[in-house]
């Protein structure tokens, strides 16, 4: 498998914030046809951790039959898809599917600048039992550090084609307020952990 | 076939089993200086008063204390008389037989008992433990005062105990006009891992000075199992530990006392204050039948006033094993009473080492063999120690509250003192006890917390799905001038229960650890060290990472 380093500035098209990038992701999912499984989307929270969110959205691809997605820790749905943060120690959102085609999604990354430890958001396609499907490991991960412009590390299933229309954008932002809000006693109680 | 959530459902229902487990039915109450009483007593929600926290608290309950101040203006009740007592804190609600009651600091927090501020004119208890089966950990108890003018009583008391079953751990007591921890009554009473230091009664009517131990035991007769363990002793203006009157057997090893009689901080003679680092029994010299035998083992004095080691004219033989005195007046004193008041020498001394100051006194007359001065076939110079430095012995404790480990008085290889004792029935290494408070001669690293001249950055943490670890990295970049060559090793303080460090170097008090040997960071440079935690109950992990350097 070969891996990428990708620096946010050659992925990142959209003239926004350094604090959120964004990326139009496709994987292709062919090295896993013909199963069913997840495309999984997992943040380990650190307690130190800066805040993060990952604004997932304009999912194309996906051949589910109905279940229900995976959710888990500090996961926002919304009407395309999620908000996905770092409030609790595991923090999950997966979307069931039938491998063999491309699936794309847009990621909308904030980052809060305040010092902290950092998150990583990792993608990946997994079978029904939550083992690596197609692949040894994540798809796709970004190392986020506050400050800093994310890292991406790839593998040659995913590609970067372009980014997200601006109302996407718009729409992340604007469910990032939500996000927040519903997230303020999350994080009080993931202090306690 | 299982329905997909179905599968990840039993995943996640084994992590909460195991994070479940042993937990029974026990509550965990919290309180901090900002909390209200009138709260729910939760980590978001906490109370503001042992005093609440006591009421709701039962028997095999645990409350955490969040850091900060904790400042006490007055007594709970009030001073009858100028003669009278109070008490600030009093704990007289008993835990049972396995189920103790615990009163911990919150992990990684300092909460602090401040009775500085009470102008109650009378003596203070600043925390009055009457009840039994109760577990403190981790406070700093400060400030019990006397009031100036009042020269009616003798001292007060930091904490002050008649409890027993009880455990006193990880409790840093310090600036009290009177001992630091007092063991009033009580039996098989644990004072573990305690520091008891700059303690001064200077409104004392028997004599500024004279009361303010370190430690003091003076249970009566029928009190078995008093034992203190781990603790520390310094800059008190009477004794370090102080077990005069007392009718039980105390135990007191593996610890340490130093600087005592002085003015705190000072090298200036208190004349009240006794000066001995450990005064083991005694009843004012007079002669009591049926005494007990002590036992101190395993402890180091030194640079105090009056003895290291003090038999204080104790009618019985107590035992002396494997103690190290350094530049005491004397470093032993065996100083007893027979039956008719005289004055004799009393003590089972085993393989105790002296050095520097005078050695030994009121010897002539106990059994003593295998110790350093009655061994003809050694010397004892600063070669045989690691380190014969008598300075950073008070340095911080490691996580787990345990002593610090310093190559100080610890024996060198190849030193005449090794293999030199006799077997009391304790474990040893090699053909035979050595002399002295530390066995064996392995080399220990002196460190020196480098971390505030670091920049520490973890990154996230990635999952490995097949093993189910999580790796990540912990990045350090010397911010300041200095250079650091020899040993690096990065400690995580207050890693999340629970949550493993899969690869980590070793441990040190509790905490893991990774070790660069060589390593070498200079100004500017950074070092990456991987970290891999296995973390089977997915909790959010939490940890103080921590660099230190070790001399090369």
């Amino acid at each position: 498998m070969r891996t990428f380093l990708i620096a946010l500035a050659l992925a990142c098209a959209c003239g926004g914030a350094s604090a959120s990038p964004t990326y139009r992701v496709v994987v292709d999912t062919g090295a896993a046809a013909g199963q069913w499984g997840w495309l999984d989307f997992l943040i380990l929270g650190q307690a130190a951790a800066s805040p993060v969110h990952a604004t997932l959205g304009g999912f194309a691809g996906i051949d589910g039959d109905g279940t229900a997605p995976l959710l888990a820790g500090d996961v926002a749905v919304t009407a395309t898809g999620a908000i996905l943060g770092n409030g609790a120690g595991w923090n999950e959102y997966a979307l069931w599917t039938r491998f063999g085609g491309r699936i794309g999604f847009d990621v909308l990354l904030d980052i809060d600048p305040r010092a902290g430890a950092g998150s990583t958001l990792e993608v990946a396609l997994l079978d029904a039992a939550g083992n690596y499907a197609g692949a040894a490991g994540d798809v796709l991960a970004f190392a986020l550090l506050p400050g800093e412009a994310p890292v991406l590390t790839q593998t040659d299933a995913v590609t970067l084609p372009e980014a997200p229309a601006p109302a996407l954008v718009g729409l992340g932002l604007a469910l990032l307020g939500l996000a927040r809000r519903r997230r303020a006693p999350r994080r009080i109680l993931a202090g306690a952990a | 076939m299982k329905h997909p959530q179905q599968l990840f459902a039993r995943r996640a229902l084994a992590a909460a089993v195991l994070s479940a487990a042993g937990c029974a039915s026990a509550a965990t109450y919290y309180v901090a200086p900002s909390g209200s009483d009138a709260a729910a007593g939760t980590l978001a929600a906490p109370w503001a008063t042992i005093a609440h926290a006591q009421a709701v608290a039962a028997p095999g309950d645990t409350v955490y204390f969040r850091g900060g101040a904790y400042v006490f203006h007055g007594g709970v009740n009030a001073c009858a008389s100028m003669t009278d007592t109070v008490n600030a804190v009093t704990l007289n609600k008993s835990g049972q037989a396995g189920k103790p009651i615990r009163y911990w600091a919150y992990p990684g927090e300092k909460p602090v008992f401040d009775f500085a501020q009470m102008k109650d004119n009378c003596r203070v208890k600043g925390v009055n433990v009457t009840g039994s089966w109760l577990h403190l950990k981790g406070f700093e108890v400060t400030g019990a005062p006397q009031q100036p003018g009042n020269l009616l009583n003798n001292e007060s008391w930091g904490v002050w105990n008649s409890g027993s079953n009880n455990t006193f751990e990880a409790l840093d007591t310090h600036h009290h006009m009177g001992p630091g921890m007092f063991i009033a009554k009580g039996s098989n009473n644990l004072v573990l891992n305690v520091d008891s230091h700059h303690n001064y009664d200077p409104y004392s009517k028997s004599g500024p000075g004279q009361n303010a131990d370190g430690f003091g035991v003076h249970v009566g007769a029928n009190s078995p199992g008093n034992v203190l363990r781990g603790c520390r002793a310094w800059a008190n203006t009477d004794d370090g530990y102080d077990f005069i009157n007392a009718g039980s057997a105390v135990t007191v090893e593996s610890s340490w006392a130093w600087r005592h009689g002085y003015y705190p901080g000072t090298t200036t003679s208190v004349p009240a204050g006794n000066g001995n680092g450990f005064k083991v029994g005694g009843y004012g010299g007079a002669y009591q039948a049926n005494a007990p035998q002590h036992i101190a083992r395993f402890n180091v004095a030194f640079n105090n006033k009056a003895a290291g080691f003090y038999a204080n004219h104790h009618p019985a033989a107590s035992y002396f094993t494997n103690n190290t005195g350094v530049n005491n007046r004397p470093d032993f004193n065996m100083l007893g009473v027979d039956a008719s008041g005289a004055g004799i020498a009393l003590g089972i001394l085993r393989n105790n080492l002296a050095w520097q100051g005078t050695l030994v006194s009121n010897v002539a007359g106990a059994d003593a063999v295998n110790n350093s001065w009655n061994l003809a076939s050694v010397s004892v110079t600063s070669a045989d120690f690691q380190s014969a430095s008598l300075d950073g012995w008070d340095a911080p404790r490691l996580p787990d509250g345990s002593l610090p480990v310093l190559p100080n008085l610890r024996l060198a290889a190849g030193s005449d003192l090794l293999d030199k004792g006799v077997s009391v029935g304790l474990p040893y290494e090699g053909a035979a006890p050595d002399l002295g408070a530390f066995e064996g001669s392995a080399r220990v690293t002196a460190f020196a917390d480098a971390t505030p001249a670091v920049k520490v950055v973890q990154s996230g943490l990635a999952l490995n799905r097949t093993t189910q670890q999580m790796s990540g990295t912990l990045s350090v970049t010397n911010t300041s001038t200095t250079t650091y060559d020899g040993t690096l090793m990065l400690r995580l303080d207050a890693l999340t229960d629970g949550v493993a460090l899969v690869n980590r170097s070793g441990s040190q008090g509790g905490a893991p650890t990774l070790t660069l040997n060589p390593a070498h960071l200079a100004p500017g440079q950074t070092l990456t060290f991987p970290v891999v935690f296995a973390n089977p109950a997915h909790a959010a992990i939490a940890y103080t990472p921590r660099l230190f350097a070790g001399q090369p």
